[in-house]
């Protein structure tokens, strides 16, 4: 009875064992079915390379893309609530601003963070969408805060790719963030970020008076500046401290440098501006009429005069130690370089900065655009000049910070602003304009 | 018209007609009277004589793009355009793509994908409003380095692997904290394989060459893995193509710059 059964079930049995036959030994061979999706990383299944008649595998290229950011998740350290916070909230706008990253919304986080510790489940970070997780812990020592905090990468695991420990102050506590964010970009990058630098300008403070002001890169702690008198303009920073120049009740304008009542230097015209780099200074100094540019140790000595009548204005030195400047020996104000007129578009162009842009070294300026001014990049040879700002009201004094990510400028929409070096990604930072504005650094 | 059991009353007097006829003859006197004027009375002898005034001929050429811009203006800002909406998908599907589908129901739980998520991630980083509109700029006579457009022009395999190319590329996001002057010094090349049926059902997650950034060996890597998820057909490759694509290992060049493949060669 079980044999009759058996044999009237054969044909049954037979074909299932073909199926099974056909589909593993054979999986290319037929058309319709395919193996299970696999993402592997096992030896793929030894099918035949595509080749042609050179033998060669068949190769596609892929054309286009898109670029995005890297979606990061900023959490809280563990330890002193109010101090992680703090933490949290400087990195995240750390990041916001480098136009490199997006900061995640923390209501977002399934993660168990107290669970996680200092490592992390990359699923959970996955499925919200990071592809970065920052974490940390702080811990109270006494009259120092000891902070530790990690970067993990979603792609690489649940260990950190990176981890930093600082002691500081705990008024200092978003310096030991800003130190973690430069890090964090130079674990991407290669270079380090520039966050926690001090912008300088001058500023009007009442009629025909201008004072110094500084601000962090990240809008905070903006102060005046002790200065000699109520006339200070064109700051610039250099070893360490602020110089600018100062008008005095007998109508000179010497230089001086912030906390020394005393000028650094003198001369016998009016002395309108300073800038720093390549290990030399340049002094604006207006004499006769005219308005020449001086060069020489960063001392003040043997000072040189590189430029020769008309009005020349607003030095700065690039990384290898070229001097750009504003001079109107052509016609309209037009930005030079090494005494070589730089840009030629434009009527009437002024304050250049030079840019350490990753992409390559550039010069910001502010160009006369209609009515108003906007921000414009070129080249260090002053080709390729594109426009920052556009239809965004008026836009002046660039600056750029010193890892040459980030552009600063103050716009009439009502303050300070940065973006990036294209001009995209423009936030404002604080509600405060002002002129000649300079960053730390650069 | 005359209705029955009306008296006929005439719509118009005789002396309405006559003024009628009159008005006719007028307007048609006034329209017809310049050439008849014309033709009895002939021109003027001094216009016979005036010289005929040579006036140069306007070279005109076609705008193709726009027009040439003033070497000495500032230019204009160039800005992302604000761009949420899905980009434009190749159809790979033999499917009718008008015909319904089911309905596939409910998500199932803990699902992680979302609206909200797909915007953003098919959305431009640092897109704006690009202000007002301007006019392109261009050349005026058009560009000598023009693309041929007519496909029958072009190796069917060339465009093949371009239009696969092209697919591909809509999966790749690069992250922004590569620089776009690194990307454009890197190439990662993964090995996939293709059913006969077009469908990828495997991507070796190790590159066969790596391009030297773990960061944009994950971006080409995901790149893959979504088409492989997916599990949507390729295109179908033309017929004298077929034994190089269907149910074959494929390599796949990944470039960072979005405009060619230099890195890859």
């Amino acid at each position: 009875m079980q044999v009759k059964r058996f044999t009237s079930l054969l044909p049954i049995v037979t074909a299932a064992g073909i199926a099974v036959f056909m589909t593993v030994a054979m999986p290319a061979s037929n058309a319709g079915a395919q193996p299970a999706p696999a993402g592997s990383g096992g030896a793929a299944n030894p099918l035949p390379s595509a080749t042609n008649a050179g033998g060669a595998v068949t190769t596609i290229t892929v054309q286009g893309g898109s670029r995005s950011l890297f979606k990061i998740a900023v959490t809280s350290p563990l330890g002193d609530a109010a101090i992680g916070s703090q933490l949290q909230d400087t990195s995240s706008r750390d990041l916001t601003l480098s136009s490199m990253f997006q900061v995640l919304d923390p209501k977002s986080f399934t993660a168990n963070l107290a669970q996680e510790g200092m490592t992390i489940e990359p699923t959970s970070w996955r499925n919200v969408g990071a592809e970065g997780v920052i974490k940390g812990t702080t811990q109270n020592r006494g009259a120092t805060v000891h902070v530790e905090l990690r970067l993990f990468v979603v792609s690489r695991g649940a260990n950190e790719v990176l981890k930093k420990e600082y002691d500081v102050a705990p008024g200092a506590i978003r310096s030991a963030a800003h130190q973690f964010d430069n890090e964090v970009v130079k674990w991407f990058t290669g270079t380090a970020g520039s966050f926690g630098g001090r912008l300088v300008f001058s500023a009007t403070t009442g009629r025909g008076q201008k004072g110094i002001f500084s601000i962090e890169s990240d809008g905070h702690g903006l102060g005046k500046l002790s200065t000699v008198s109520n006339v200070a303009l064109a700051p610039a920073a250099a070893n360490g401290g602020i110089y600018y120049a100062g008008g005095l009740p007998d109508g000179s304008y010497e230089l001086f440098k912030v906390g020394n009542p005393t000028a650094v230097l003198k001369h016998s015209g009016l002395i309108f501006g300073v800038a720093f780099g390549g290990g030399k200074m340049a002094v604006v100094v207006s004499q006769n009429g005219a308005s020449d540019i001086y060069t020489g140790p960063p001392d003040g000595s043997s000072l040189t005069k590189v430029t020769s009548g008309g009005l020349n204005t607003h030095p700065a030195f690039g990384p290898g130690g070229q001097l750009a400047y504003v001079s109107n020996t052509g016609g309209g104000a037009q930005i030079y370089v090494d005494g070589k007129r730089a840009i030629f578009k434009g009527a009437y162009n002024m304050a250049p900065v030079w840019c350490n842009d990753p992409e390559g070294v550039k010069i910001l300026f502010m160009g006369r655009d209609g009515a108003g001014w906007d921000i414009f990049s070129s080249d260090a040879s002053g080709g390729g000049i594109k426009r920052l700002t556009q239809d965004q009201g008026s836009n002046t004094y660039p600056a750029c910070s010193p890892d040459g990510r980030m552009v600063a400028f103050f716009s009439t929409r009502g303050g300070l602003y940065v973006s990036n070096p294209q001009g995209l990604n423009q936030q404002k930072i604080a509600s405060v304009t002002g002129e000649s504005l300079r960053w730390e650094g650069n | 018209m005359k209705l029955p059991g009306v008296p006929y009353t005439p719509r118009y007097t005789t002396d309405e007609k006559v003024l009628g006829i009159v008005v006719g003859i007028a307007l048609h006197l006034l329209a017809i009277g310049p050439f008849v004027y014309r033709a009895i009375v002939p021109a003027a002898p001094e216009d016979e004589e005036k010289e005929l005034v040579a006036r140069p001929v306007v070279q005109a050429s076609i705008l193709k793009l726009g027009k040439p811009i003033d070497p000495k203006k500032l230019p204009d800002r160039l800005v992302p355009q604000q761009r949420t909406a899905p980009k434009k998908q190749i159809t790979a599907s033999k499917d009718d793509p008008a015909k319904v589908k089911p309905d596939a129901g409910a998500p199932p739980e803990n699902v992680t994908d979302s609206d909200i998520q797909n915007l953003v991630n098919k959305s431009d980083p640092f897109a704006e409003d690009a202000g007002k509109k301007r006019p392109e700029e261009g050349a005026a006579n058009g560009s000598d380095a023009g693309n041929e457009t007519d496909p029958n022009k072009a190796h069917a395999g060339d465009l093949y692997a371009l239009k696969l190319g092209q697919l591909f590329g809509q999966y790749l996001t690069v992250p922004s904290v590569i620089s776009g002057g690194e990307a454009r010094r890197l190439c990662a090349v993964f090995e996939i394989n293709v059913g006969k049926n077009m469908i990828i059902w495997h991507v070796k997650t190790e590159p066969v060459k790596s391009s030297g950034n773990p960061l944009f060996d994950d971006a080409a890597r995901s790149m893959l893995l979504k088409l492989l998820d997916e599990h949507k057909p390729l295109p179908e490759p033309p017929k004298e193509l077929d034994e190089l694509f269907r149910g074959r290992r494929i390599q796949v060049q990944v470039p960072g710059d979005p405009q060619g493949a230099s890195a890859c060669k």
